[in-house]
């Protein structure tokens, strides 16, 4: 044998053993009941005294929006509302002041299906509670509601002062909540100096920096049966928020009554059971996964054109699933068995 | 062929292609398998316990136990203190990065797995 393929050998197994030596990237992970729900949240690239920090920071912030922004115990909200309810004006504490104007432009933009303003509607189906409902409010109530028609369009905002003529307005933020909150517990922690991270709040997450040397990945639920349906990589930035009937909802009679519900009819939206959207926004993500899945099959597209949003997946109740061609063209599908899909051009 | 490569070259050959099947399955070969579960109870992770082997346990959360079972490889909550019991009707857990928790009592539980296959569920 020449010499050289000796030394070649020599080299061969030394790369190998090098390249399957594990890293120790310095992942660093908690978990944590924070906002009403559980909060995950991975570093990468910081040391266990920086991590511990940041967590213990993220957990007190988090509590925070959670007290400033409920919508049922008291809380800065809860008094907005009263105040709106019975004197049409009130001054907008600092803590709900940011999330006004975007709930309001993005409520206009989705045609009134994202409703910020139907805090009663939530309220009348019992899904302003800790505790499932058991059963679906009266028609009466639902119509008599309806009938006042509140909405974000109802409101003016002059500095910090909001004004309505509509005393159904009831602000619930819940709809769009957890997406922004998940951008803001990113920024607070690159305010902690950390450039890599993932945050979730319940399903919704918010990305910063990568994993080392590869995005971060995040699988998508199936919304029927356990496992994932579908999986991408989230890049520096980008935000992904999923509205599903599985959420929260309570059966009666074999028909599900979920938390999606429809503004114009009262009722739990029908005709999708999932919708995920990918966007640079945590707040329009989030907002705009529950009003596409209000829109349905039929016109989820051109809602999310109006919205601003191009990553979009719709599951149908046939379990099919609606895509656009950036959605499809960074999404892997796991589902098995697949969904059938069907790729659909923003209008 | 004889000419330039011995018996001891032969050998070298067929050891380096064995140390590389060897490296590969012991290395990458379990990356994307569920392995262990971790569950966490007010903040602290309590307990990671692999997944392969079957058990019943009790951990203790806010409100009182939590009782999980670990069977067939997934994991799930079985009952808890709580009212709704949301916690027990998510079902099992299977998949490197799934999570599930029984919010009342403080108790979740997360799939690891050696390469997480997910960072996180979106869901």
């Amino acid at each position: 044998m020449p010499r050289y393929l000796h030394y070649f050998a020599v080299l061969v197994v030394a790369f190998l053993i090098s390249a399957c030596s594990r890293p120790q990237p310095g992942v660093q992970e908690q978990q944590f009941v924070a906002f009403g729900t559980l909060i995950s949240v991975t570093l990468y690239a910081v040391d266990e005294q920086q991590a511990q920090r940041a967590f213990q920071e993220l957990e007190a912030y988090f509590n925070q929006l959670h007290h400033d922004w409920h919508a049922w115990e008291p809380s800065p909200l809860v008094e907005l509302n009263q105040a709106l309810a019975t004197q049409g004006a009130a001054e907008v504490p600092a803590v709900i002041l940011p999330l006004i104007t975007p709930a309001q432009r993005l409520s206009i933009a989705s045609g009134g299906l994202f409703n910020p303003a139907m805090g009663g509607l939530f309220a009348l189906w019992g899904f302003q509670s800790d505790d499932p409902p058991h059963t679906p409010p009266a028609d009466a109530e639902i119509n008599s509601l309806l009938a006042q028609h509140p909405s974000m369009a109802d409101l003016q905002l002059n500095g910090t002062t909001l004004r309505t003529t509509n005393p159904a307005v009831k602000l619930d933020f819940g709809a769009f909540a957890k997406g922004y909150a998940a951008q803001l517990g990113c920024k607070r922690l690159q305010q902690l100096g950390i450039d890599n991270a993932i945050v979730a709040v319940a399903g919704d997450i918010h990305v910063i920096g990568n994993r080392g040397e590869r995005a971060w990945r995040v699988g998508v639920r199936h919304p029927r049966t356990p496992g994932i349906i579908a999986s991408t990589e989230l890049h520096d930035g980008e935000s992904i928020s999923t509205s599903g009937d599985y959420e929260r909802y309570f059966d009666v009679d074999n028909i599900r009554y979920h938390h999606l519900l429809d503004p114009r009819t009262g009722y739990p939206a029908r005709g999708a059971i999932s919708v995920t959207v990918i966007n640079n926004d945590g707040a329009t993500a989030d907002a705009s996964a529950s009003a596409l899945f209000i829109a349905g099959v039929e016109h989820w597209a051109e809602v999310a054109k109006a919205m601003g949003v191009d990553q979009v997946m719709l599951i149908d109740i046939e379990g099919e699933a609606h895509l656009t061609p950036a959605m499809a063209a960074r999404l892997r599908i796991e589902g098995d068995p697949a969904p059938e899909l069907y790729i659909q051009e923003l209008p | 062929m004889r000419d330039w490569l011995t018996k001891a070259d032969m050998l070298l050959l067929l050891f380096v292609t064995g140390l590389v099947v060897w490296l590969y399955v012991a290395i990458w070969g379990a990356d994307t398998a569920a392995l262990e579960v971790e569950i966490w109870s007010r903040r602290e992770r309590v307990q990671t316990l692999p997944l392969a082997e079957d058990r019943l346990l009790s951990v203790a959360g806010v409100l009182g136990d939590s009782h999980i079972e670990i069977k067939h490889a997934e994991a799930r909550f079985v009952d808890s203190p709580c009212s709704n019991k949301l916690c027990v009707l998510h079902g099992a857990l299977r998949h490197a990065g799934e999570t599930t928790a029984c919010l009342p009592n403080q108790v979740s539980l997360r799939i690891l797995g050696r390469d997480p296959r997910y960072d996180a569920i979106n869901f």
